[in-house]
């Protein structure tokens, strides 16, 4: 087709149909390309929880410490914190998968927003969606189940809490012991139900969890194998070789009990005080001010 | 004694080569202008055959070329890079030009522990002015996209990961036209956009645990990328050559591709050009 355009001091323009073809597909492309952009997952916010642990509202003393502990019941909370921690050596593991393809962030003290990749800058964002199945062991091998995680990524670094789902993921209780033994194995309990875990503040990419404390919250269903299941809301947390949990206290509050995973420890924290306690005396000596975390 | 010797020659020889007899030499007018950077493209049978481009008019306003340097770098390199563009002139009065170049690069990379296939399509709307003999200006903005996928096999870490990608950059050219066959250009290159590369790939480890990362790679060092590049360029009856040094980042291949680097930028190119030689020969500026 032939157009006049004006003004231009030339009498025709000529336009090619063929060549024109291209121009809306070409644009179609460019478009659709600059389009494209993955989303950052939103994350559930914890911090109420982690500022619960880290500021219990209880005052204990060692009067009435010892029979709050007595009271309470660790072996499903042992367990979650075992699967707890297999869920971190995952997170570790995309990190350790990543090192290849990362350097060192551009940062020297790793708060820019950028990693290297090839010697070239590049901030990330977006999500890793981690899937791992649950141990197969025995009968349920056939059904091993499996638990979801996706962490997501702003400014190049992992935000501070990520969240996922357990699919009928089958876990071992531990049951706490006294002095220095390893825990015992307790029943195998099967879980299905949510969860998010603060992981202590956000995590460069290629940096590790490693020495973090991570808080968790569950919520599901807690089957035991042969037993009862039990629903609702849980939440815990991890440290290294420790696990917390939170303490009700009847009328005054909430309190942290925080025990070795090995038994060796069981400590009491309230707003000011931090006990200590035994279980083979049954009693518990504390020191005013003082803080476990 | 022997380097003086070289250089005396290399000396006569590049002047000899600029003071070529005015009768070889080709006038850059409205009807053979610079080729490259511009809005200008061949004309009817016409042809040009460079390391950087092979190109023939298919007609006055349309033409079509493709890269021998990336059919060779993508050799090198074990990967075949077909690559083909076509220009349209839509306007030309003789003072204004406007065109439209569109390109498609595929570089495939075949085999059985990497394969990897991309795409990038650049697309640039140029405008030139010519104000007279001596003096022309010339404006080109570019987008490009690229999409590609890969696959890595491998015992420790299978991948299998897609990306697509786009930016956007803009260049203006002053040229000077010193003497029948010579000119000097200022070239200001600058992207005053380009877009994450957004990468999905999906990991599977040996334990059969899987990852599936969806990410947006920005590319800092790519922010306002530049370059600012002098050029002088000599026109014969066939010949054709440009040398030019400049700072800032590279942009290859037409701008297709532009790599960080914000350092000294040299860029030299040289081809022959032939058809339709008695328009070229009789044309005055």
């Amino acid at each position: 087709m032939i157009l006049r355009l004006p003004g231009m001091g030339h009498p025709t323009c000529r336009f090619g149909t063929g060549p024109w073809c291209l121009m809306p597909f070409a644009l179609g492309v460019l478009g659709a390309a600059g389009c494209v952009a993955y989303d950052v997952p939103e994350q559930p916010d914890l911090s109420a929880l982690v500022d619960a642990y880290e500021h219990p509202s209880a005052e204990v003393d060692v009067q009435t410490a010892w029979r709050a502990l007595e009271e309470s019941r660790l072996d499903e909370e042992v367990g979650l914190a075992v699967l707890g921690l297999d869920l971190a050596a995952g997170v570790d593991r995309v990190m350790e998968q990543l090192d290849p393809l990362i350097g060192d962030p551009h940062g020297e003290d790793g708060s820019d927003r950028t990693v290297k990749v090839g010697g070239v800058r590049v901030e990330g964002s977006g999500s890793v969606h981690i899937e791992e199945t649950c141990e197969r062991v025995g009968e349920r091998a056939a059904q091993p189940g499996a638990v979801d995680m996706i962490l997501s990524i702003r400014e190049s670094a992992v935000e501070s809490v990520a969240s996922g789902r357990f699919r009928g993921c089958w876990t071992r209780a531990a049951v706490i012991t006294d002095g220095d033994q390893a825990p015992l194995e307790g029943p195998w309990i099967r879980l299905d139900g949510d969860f998010a875990v603060d992981l202590g503040g956000t995590l460069a990419i290629g940096e590790r969890i490693e020495e973090r404390w991570l808080t968790f919250r569950f919520d599901g269903r807690a089957q035991l194998e042969q037993g009862d299941a039990v629903d609702g809301e849980l939440d815990f947390r991890i440290g290294p070789g420790w696990l917390a949990v939170r303490l009700e206290i009847p009328g005054a509050g909430h309190a942290v009990k925080a025990l070795r995973v090995d038994g060796s420890a069981l400590l009491l924290q309230g707003a000011s005080t931090l006990l200590e306690c035994s279980r083979e005396s049954k009693s518990c000596t504390g020191s005013d001010g003082a803080s476990f975390w | 004694m022997h380097g003086i010797r070289r250089r005396v020659l290399l000396v006569s020889a590049m002047a000899s080569f600029m003071a070529a007899p005015a009768g070889a030499e080709a006038w850059h007018s409205e009807e053979e202008r610079l080729l490259d950077d511009t809005a200008y493209a061949l004309r009817a049978r016409e042809g040009r055959i460079g390391l950087w481009r092979v190109g023939a008019g298919l007609t006055d306003r349309l033409s079509v070329e493709t890269s021998p340097a990336l059919w060779i770098a993508g050799a090198a390199l074990g990967a075949v890079v077909p690559n083909m563009a076509m220009t349209t002139v839509l306007y030309d009065d003789g003072t204004w030009t406007a065109s439209v170049r569109a390109g498609v690069v595929h570089v495939g990379r075949p085999g059985q522990d990497l394969s990897a296939s991309v795409f990038l399509m650049p697309v640039t709307a140029a405008l030139s002015h010519r104000f007279n003999a001596q003096w022309s200006i010339h404006g080109r903005m570019t987008a490009v996209a690229a999409a590609g996928a890969a696959t890595v096999q491998g015992d420790d870490l299978p991948f299998d990961g897609e990306l697509v990608a786009s930016m956007l950059h803009a260049d203006t050219t002053v040229e000077m036209r010193v003497h029948r066959a010579w000119a000097f250009t200022l070239t200001l290159r600058y992207m005053p956009w380009h877009g994450p590369v957004a990468m999905a790939s999906d990991v599977t480890t040996p334990d059969g645990s899987s990852a599936s990362v969806r990410l947006n790679l920005a590319v800092r060092d790519l922010d306002h990328a530049y370059q600012v590049l002098t050029a002088v360029h000599g026109s014969f009856e066939r010949f054709n050559f440009r040398l030019g040094v400049g700072v800032g980042d590279f942009f290859l291949g037409g701008g297709a591709l532009v790599v960080p680097w914000r350092f000294v930028v040299v860029d030299a190119g040289m081809f022959v050009r032939f058809g339709a030689p008695s328009e070229r020969r009789g044309a005055e500026p």
